[in-house]
């Protein structure tokens, strides 16, 4: 597994060096990158709301500052998240992302008996605060291509009285692993562009390192299509591929992916 | 062209990922969803014996007596391993007590979260004198989100000693009554078959689990696919013996409702049913083969022939588990290890379920 990841890491941390060698002063047009989101180091142009059927509301809070929240979610699960496009070194821009959840509330609703029971109702949930700190490096190698490269750490701090089991469940595991261990180091590699007229893919890889329990690590791959059909309108599609070791042994599922977003 | 290639690729993988919680076996084929078991070491069997033991036995995922929700005792959902582990060597001390050449179990779980990820079949193979096993899943699932149950994989299962072949997992009815979504992440009942050859002559092994609570007439139909599975079998000619959980009670049982270990007398879903509607269901096995516990025993005295309670602290209090044969038993020889004062071992602790023996002739 740990051979996977450094190869797979490896290779496209090679790939993007070498792209960057055969053009590394091209600019392009970053308007559909800045009137949508994206995991590339580029924000919502100042003022520009989104909001997804699933996805979070998005608003551009400064021309180099964006801020999200799921705004249905909020109330059984706070959430923020701050993104915050710093600078550009040399053909490389730099910015961060920095969350926080609280998932107190949402464990205790889920912790229940019959259906939606989640976890057992003999579950006692402490106080979780959790903070994500992500920062982003990318670089634009033409418009059929934006590389960015981003390391992360998820860190949950408890307070009180806890007894509750891991969510063992593919794509919510390395997410909520932090919940009953502390930390949950990651690091991913993103490449977008165009794909043909107003249709850009991505292809996002992710791996989460599972270092304080079984020493496990989940390997995500995402793609997908997103179709901005105006300026106010976008349909995205696509598939994760999540693989990796978990507390009952090595395990793999593909998951789909779509939304409907609206953009003012 | 190369793009429409991928789209299509896209499209395609978004339909494979339909059943997101990964339950519905059947999609697996009759006999791709029977899985073969070894022991790590294959022990030679004894082949000096005209008989055979048989036994058939549900070891509750080898929760021995601790109280599960579902038995409104007590609200446990999930065990330690330690606490699986020690159930499963009291359940293999009996096994090797009763020494059976085919044994026939419930409730085995193989990759369960509430039994810690232990694959019991794994394990009782390895620590009894049983060589082969199939087994079959009746309950699988990435994630039941229930009670807090999570991952489960929960099944039935055939051991031998000798050789097991020609697997299969029937699917039996589903409950109609359940939503869509419950039936989706619910128990999907079977027939789980191998043959088994001994001394050069074959016997269809058989065992099944059928629905607990059920109160639409899903077990009546699974009973009777039981029936007609096995009259295909003698049809052909064959040798079977069935053994399983059958979650009926047999004809002129004095008790069938209102039982005194029932604790969930408020809760639906799990309180314990009447069966005085279905006192003739087990008619049609007991009319046409031959049972391990013959119906006249059984009519001299209910109590010594009870296989199931859920209260630790009670005693046996009704039967449920049967095993039938076109061939011959030994008369006189079922026996429900009820404790050791009725010729059996003292099996209250390890599941709540007594485990059933006979002897087959080997003709």
């Amino acid at each position: 597994m740990k051979r996977t990841i450094i190869i797979q890491i490896i290779l496209v941390f090679t790939l993007s060096i070498n792209a960057q060698e055969v053009n590394d002063s091209l600019k392009i047009d970053e308007t559909p990158y800045r009137l949508w989101s994206s995991n590339t180091t580029k924000t919502l142009q100042k003022g520009r709301k989104e909001i997804g059927l699933f996805g979070p509301l998005k608003f551009g809070l400064k021309d180099s500052m964006e801020i999200s929240v799921h705004p249905l979610a909020f109330f059984i699960i706070p959430n923020v998240e701050l993104k915050k496009y710093w600078t550009s070194f040399g053909v490389f821009d730099l910015a961060s992302k920095h969350k926080f959840v609280y998932p107190t509330l949402l464990y205790n609703v889920i912790s229940k008996e019959g259906i939606g029971g989640l976890l057992p109702a003999t579950s006692t949930i402490p106080q979780m605060f959790t903070f994500n700190n992500n920062v982003m490096i990318g670089t634009t190698i033409n418009e059929y291509l934006i590389i960015t490269a981003n390391v992360g750490l998820d860190l949950t701090l408890s307070f009180g009285d806890s007894n509750f089991p891991e969510i063992e469940y593919h794509i919510i595991y390395p997410r909520t692993y932090s919940y009953n261990n502390l930390f949950t180091p990651y690091l991913g590699i993103n490449f977008t562009g165009k794909f043909f007229a107003n249709i850009y893919y991505e292809y996002k890889f992710t791996a989460f390192f599972m270092t304080n329990n079984y020493e496990g690590s989940i390997l995500e791959n995402k793609l997908k299509f997103q179709w901005n059909i105006s300026d106010k309108f976008a349909v995205k599609g696509g598939a994760i591929l999540t693989y990796g070791e978990y507390p009952y042994g090595q395990d793999g599922k593909v998951f789909p992916v779509f939304d409907l977003m609206y953009g003012f | 062209m190369k793009k429409i290639y991928i789209l299509t690729a896209i499209v395609i993988t978004i339909f494979q990922s339909c059943d997101p919680f990964n339950t519905i076996i059947e999609k697996e084929g009759e006999t791709d969803a029977a899985y073969y078991y070894t022991a790590d070491n294959i022990k030679t069997p004894e082949t000096n014996s005209d008989t055979l033991t048989i036994a058939t036995w549900n070891i509750k995922f080898g929760g021995g007596r601790i109280d599960f929700f579902f038995d409104c005792y007590g609200d446990r959902v999930l065990m330690t391993k330690n606490e699986v582990i020690s159930n499963l060597m009291g359940i293999t001390d009996e096994i090797t007590s009763i020494d059976p050449d085919i044994l026939y179990l419930q409730e085995v779980d193989i990759d369960s979260k509430r039994s810690a990820y232990v694959d019991q079949l794994q394990y009782i193979l390895d620590y009894s004198d049983l060589n082969y096993a199939y087994y079959g899943s009746q309950w699988k699932s990435d994630y039941v989100p229930s009670d807090g149950i999570g991952r489960m994989n929960s099944g039935s299962a055939i051991l031998s000693k000798y050789p097991l072949k020609d697997a299969k997992r029937i699917p039996l009815p589903l409950i109609d009554e359940q939503s869509n979504v419950v039936q989706y992440f619910y128990l999907r009942r079977n027939i789980l078959r191998a043959t088994v050859t001994i001394d050069g002559k074959d016997i269809v092994a058989l065992t099944t689990h059928t629905s607990a609570y059920s109160t639409d007439g899903t077990r009546l139909k699974q009973l009777k696919q039981i029936k007609a599975e096995i009259d295909n079998i003698n049809s052909a000619g064959q040798k079977f013996i069935l053994g399983g959980d059958f979650n009926t009670i047999p004809p002129n049982s004095v008790v069938y409702e209102n039982f005194d270990d029932d604790a969930c007398k408020d809760d639906p879903d799990f309180a314990a049913q009447s069966f005085k509607d279905e006192l003739d269901y087990m008619t049609i096995f007991i009319d046409n083969y031959e049972p391990a516990i013959t119906q006249a025993r059984y009519d001299a005295d209910n109590s010594l022939y009870f296989s199931f309670t859920s209260d630790q602290n009670g005693f046996w209090n009704r039967k449920l588990d049967y095993m039938f044969t076109n061939g011959d038993f030994v008369d006189g020889s079922g026996l429900v290890n009820q404790d050791f004062s009725t010729g059996g071992k003292e099996t209250m602790p390890l599941s709540d379920h007594a485990p059933v023996t006979v002897k087959y002739i080997l003709k």
